[in-house]
């Protein structure tokens, strides 16, 4: 029996929410910078320990007011990924703004952080600190640059794998 | 910016007329709005006209936005941004709305507010 998952992404804008739905969805990265508005949405199927899972990724534009408005696109997700951009120090401060909705609104979903644009050598120190002060809020961390396909299929791949645990 | 707005409810048509008037936006904004099928079919057997971007209801009482967007995507504006601006967000018409072309798919707001900062996001995306 196939299991289907639906999976949001969280966090601020240009943190890189789209570019790893993209990196997931078929393996592409594209320069260009373009908002998301509302919502995009696509599905892949995952095999996990002999299981078909299919994951109905969404990918919701980023924002503070997006999480905390009564619209609907967080509703009943099973999956969030949490992200933020090691260069940009407001997405990781905001993170416990996103954890504080989370707990309340969506605290059923299962939740894993994605340090995202690792790529950018400069900035790798604050991965030590995000670590340190998140590792007992999320059921994962992942180091991630959607833009060199590092840690993005691993991260969707371990989420797939904790629905069946 | 030509602004295409297909929309047969009142309310959410004045709220998006009022949002973009008060956003005193810089473009030169031309804006026409289909209201019916009847509109909807008479617009797209008209002779070409430059819009930019469409701003969809999905739940016109008359006709469904998925068979709206099909229409424009088979006709002469297959590639206009179609943005669709609805209240309802059930998973498989927005994976229907993105399988048959839509650029976004947004929920309207419930405040004036909130609905001036999409409209200002939409413009800052699609404006030129």
């Amino acid at each position: 029996m196939k299991i289907s998952k639906k999976i949001c992404l969280v966090g601020d804008e240009t943190v890189g929410k789209t570019s790893i739905s993209n990196r997931f969805s078929d393996n592409s990265f594209s320069e260009s910078y373009k908002a998301t508005i509302g919502v995009k949405l696509f599905q892949k199927t995952l095999n996990v320990n002999s299981r078909d899972i299919s994951l109905i990724v969404w990918d919701i534009q980023g924002g503070k007011e997006i999480i905390s408005s009564p619209q609907q696109y967080y509703r009943s997700a099973h999956g969030l990924f949490f992200v933020c951009d090691i260069s940009n120090e407001a997405s990781i401060s905001n993170l416990d703004f996103y954890i504080d909705i989370v707990k309340t609104k969506y605290h059923s979903a299962k939740k894993f952080l994605l340090i995202n644009k690792i790529d950018l050598k400069d900035y790798l120190h604050n991965i030590e600190i995000i670590e340190k002060k998140y590792s007992n809020l999320f059921s994962g961390i992942f180091k991630t640059s959607a833009k060199e396909g590092i840690g993005v299929q691993e991260a969707f791949i371990k989420m797939a794998e904790s629905f069946i645990e | 910016m030509n602004l295409l707005i297909i929309e047969d409810n009142s309310l959410d048509l004045e709220i998006i007329s009022i949002a973009i008037s008060e956003l005193k936006l810089n473009d030169d904004i031309s804006i026409q709005i289909l209201k019916s099928k009847n509109d909807i079919l008479n617009f797209l057997n008209s002779p070409k006209t430059t819009i930019d971007v469409i701003l969809s209801d999905m739940n016109l009482i008359e006709i469904n936005g998925l068979e709206i967007i099909k229409m424009f995507k088979n006709e002469k504006y297959q590639d206009v941004p179609y943005i669709f601006f609805t209240s309802s967000l059930y998973e498989e018409e927005v994976e229907e709305a993105y399988l048959n072309g839509a650029s976004d798919y947004i929920i309207k707001p419930e405040s004036f507010e909130d609905n001036c900062k999409v409209i200002k996001k939409i413009f800052e995306v699609y404006g030129k």
